[in-house]
């Protein structure tokens, strides 16, 4: 289970351009349920999802996992959270372009003291499941912005996390591949897992467990 | 080209750079432990070391060899001229005897 | 090795051939500046080598003439009084001098026969014919390059002008052979009477007299050399060389030499590092962005640090090593142009011979040092910089 408490971002503190992009968020996401974030592009949506996932440090709050303050780690013990226990879809996909679609999908797997190539089948069977199957030896620069992101959910499920976060996962994709993706995402909350999908699509929101509105930086 | 490539050809050149030093080095022990006859009859350096010869000698050059303290026959030949390390007075300088007055 | 430190050593390897033109660039700038300082650290080691060997077989002493403060003859008597000085072993008289046949210069060396230094019965490196014998008189025995020079053979009579242009002849006893051209190449040897007559030298004086000391133990050495020596500065007309100047003249010489290289060393180590923090810089953005998605990935800080350390060590040992065997390369198979000429003196008159080399281990490790370290500096500092931030704002911060 994640809790945030009062968690708070400001970019610029102090300066004139300062930026209030989260204010006091307290939100609570369960195990085995989807939580959705919606609000319209700027409101605050990316920085909370980085927050939680520990890519962005907060100003101020603190996010819970499983009742540990994980906001008080040191770097070292956030690096091995994250990949022990997260596995994240970025808005803007952030595969390596001159690896192929297969080793951007083991790219995790590399800070993990198992055999990589013991995992490649696995990989391949995930592409293929995304339908990627004849792609996965393509280069990512070679592939359409939606096979990115079907590689790119894929990466982020290689390690089994427990903790999914997609942040705006649909946005490159057509609507079959959006279908493949959600259904993927689902079955993983089928699982037991924890998954946090931010998104600016009004249906998406209809089919999440639990919805969280952002307006402005500000929870509703 | 595989990783495991590059680590082989990494080790292969600093492999090879070492058994030249290696090479080198068993080459000039042989040659320092030899006994060499020539050598120690002619008493003189080696080519590479030195030339005594002023008509080897670029006068273009004197000045800036001025400075270098030459090797004996080397290039600039501070030698023949009074090298400033001999801590030994040359013999047949003028000196100054008793002041009559 | 664990599979995890396996995987990144993988990964570190890997973006060696991602990052291609940035390889390229810093291995073919590192290895010109690694060459270059190779080739001078290996041709000045073995000069040095060469001269401290040449020092070994050198004469304790060497007493040169001076007359108005100015190089001659040295007076062949004084031999009875430097006889007496405690501490010296015996004394030689040297005949030698320089020569010239067309504009190839020749070092006429003669030699005493009569109670040589060194058994004439020894093994002299000769290609063909005998050494001198004490029985002989107007033979020589001529290098490799000075038979070539006049096309002589052992057999052939030579007649040589001298400058007092008499005309001399001789008979060619043997040909030393190209092995030890670096001792012997512009060399004709010839008893110290035929040398003396070459030369016009009168009796009663050399051009120098070599003085042995007795054995003594090596801490002694130099305290009995130095009191032999300045005894016999005491006399007149004299002047005094001991091993220890030499030598110390050599290492300041090669020293000196070396370091006019180093100069251009060091402009093109400066132009190195530049184009490699270009380099750096230029592929900053992708780099930051990939430390940024690593770290979002779960690496560490210290994983990623350990990343960028073997890219640059592998880089830096490759360079190093291209550097390295490029410069025994310059030195041994093309014979140092340039270079040569800068360390060896200005003089185009030497014969042709190899110039010495010697690989040594302290400069092999010098030449790695300055090509490894440079590369971490360029290659992890920036990226220990960049893995330090949060990885949302390194990938935020690359994409802008």
């Amino acid at each position: 289970m994640i809790q945030t408490e009062n968690l708070t971002k400001i970019y610029n503190k102090g300066k004139p351009n300062q930026v209030q992009a989260i204010v006091d968020a307290n939100i609570t996401a369960r195990d085995g349920e989807i939580t959705v974030f919606t609000g319209p592009s700027g409101c605050g949506k990316t920085t909370l999802m980085s927050m939680i996932g520990l890519l962005l440090s907060p100003t101020m709050g603190r996010v819970l996992i499983d009742g540990n303050n994980v906001s008080d780690y040191s770097e070292q013990w956030k690096a091995v959270f994250r990949r022990e226990n997260m596995g994240y879809i970025f808005q803007h996909i952030n595969l390596l372009p001159n690896l192929n679609a297969v080793d951007n999908v083991l790219m995790p797997l590399l800070c993990h003291n198992v055999n990589v190539e013991e995992h490649r089948g696995p990989a391949l069977e995930l592409l293929r499941d995304l339908g990627l199957g004849d792609r996965s030896h393509f280069k990512v620069e070679n592939l359409s912005g939606g096979e990115q992101q079907r590689v790119s959910v894929a990466r982020a499920l290689i390690t089994e996390p427990k903790i999914i976060i997609a942040d705006e996962p649909l946005t490159f994709v057509d609507e079959a591949s959006a279908k493949t993706i959600m259904d993927h995402l689902f079955k993983l909350r089928d699982e037991g897992k924890t998954v946090l999908i931010s998104t600016h699509v009004s249906n998406l929101a209809r089919l999440a467990d639990q919805t969280v509105s952002i307006q402005n930086g500000k929870i509703f | 080209m595989k990783n495991r490539t590059l680590i082989i050809l990494a080790a292969l050149l600093v492999a090879i750079v070492f058994a030249s030093y290696a090479l080198s080095e068993m080459a000039w022990l042989r040659r320092e432990r030899d006994s060499d006859p020539l050598r120690r009859l002619i008493g003189l350096p080696s080519l590479a070391v030195g030339n005594l010869s002023p008509s080897a000698r670029n006068p273009g050059f004197e000045l800036l060899c001025t400075g270098l303290y030459d090797v004996p026959g080397g290039y600039c030949n501070y030698f023949t001229d009074g090298v400033p390390f001999v801590n030994y007075r040359s013999g047949a300088n003028v000196t100054l005897g008793e002041i009559i007055r | 090795m664990s599979y995890r430190y396996r995987n990144l050593l993988s990964y570190a390897l890997n973006c060696i051939q991602r990052y291609r033109t940035r390889t390229i660039v810093i291995l073919v700038c590192l290895t010109i500046s690694s060459g270059l300082f190779a080739s001078v650290i290996i041709l000045k080691d073995g000069l040095v080598r060469e001269g401290q060997l040449s020092l070994k077989y050198a004469p304790d002493i060497t007493v040169q003439g001076v007359i108005s403060g100015r190089p001659s003859y040295v007076e062949t008597r004084i031999t009875e009084r430097i006889q007496t000085i405690w501490g010296v072993e015996r004394i030689v008289e040297r005949i030698w001098g320089y020569g010239n046949i067309g504009n190839t210069l020749i070092v006429i060396i003669g030699v005493q026969l009569e109670n040589p230094v060194t058994d004439l019965d020894s093994t002299y490196p000769l290609e063909s014919g005998s050494f001198l014998s004490a029985q002989q008189s107007n033979a020589v025995v001529i290098g490799k390059a000075v038979a070539e020079l006049l096309g002589a053979k052992v057999g052939d009579h030579l007649s040589i002008v001298s400058e007092s242009n008499q005309v001399h002849q001789y008979s060619v006893l043997g040909v030393f052979n190209s092995e030890s051209a670096i001792i012997n190449a512009d060399t004709i040897l010839m008893s110290n009477d035929d040398a003396r007559s070459f030369f016009n030298i009168p009796a009663g004086k050399a051009t120098d007299l070599l003085v042995y000391t007795e054995e003594v133990n090596p801490a002694l050495y130099e305290l009995q050399v130095n009191f032999v020596a300045r005894e016999i500065s005491e006399l007149p007309n004299v002047r005094v060389v001991t091993k220890d100047i030499i030598a110390n003249a050599q290492e300041t010489t090669y020293g000196a030499r070396s370091g006019f290289f180093s100069i251009v060393w060091y402009l093109v180590l400066i132009s190195v590092a530049v184009v490699a923090f270009n380099q750096t810089v230029v592929v900053g953005h992708e780099s930051k962005f990939e430390i940024g998605l690593l770290k979002a990935l779960g690496f560490s800080t210290s994983d990623i640090i350990l990343i960028r350390l073997v890219e640059a060590t592998v880089l830096g040992l490759i360079a190093g090593s291209l550097g390295i065997i490029s410069g025994i390369f310059n030195i041994v198979v093309l014979n140092a142009p340039i270079l040569r000429d800068v360390m060896l003196g200005w003089a185009t008159l030497y014969p042709s011979f190899r110039a010495p080399f010697s690989i040594r281990l302290q400069s092999v490790l010098l030449t790695y040092t300055i090509t490894v370290v440079p590369v971490i500096f360029t290659t992890v500092v920036p990226s220990w910089l960049n893995a330090t931030v949060d990885p949302d704002i390194a990938m935020r911060g690359a994409r802008a």
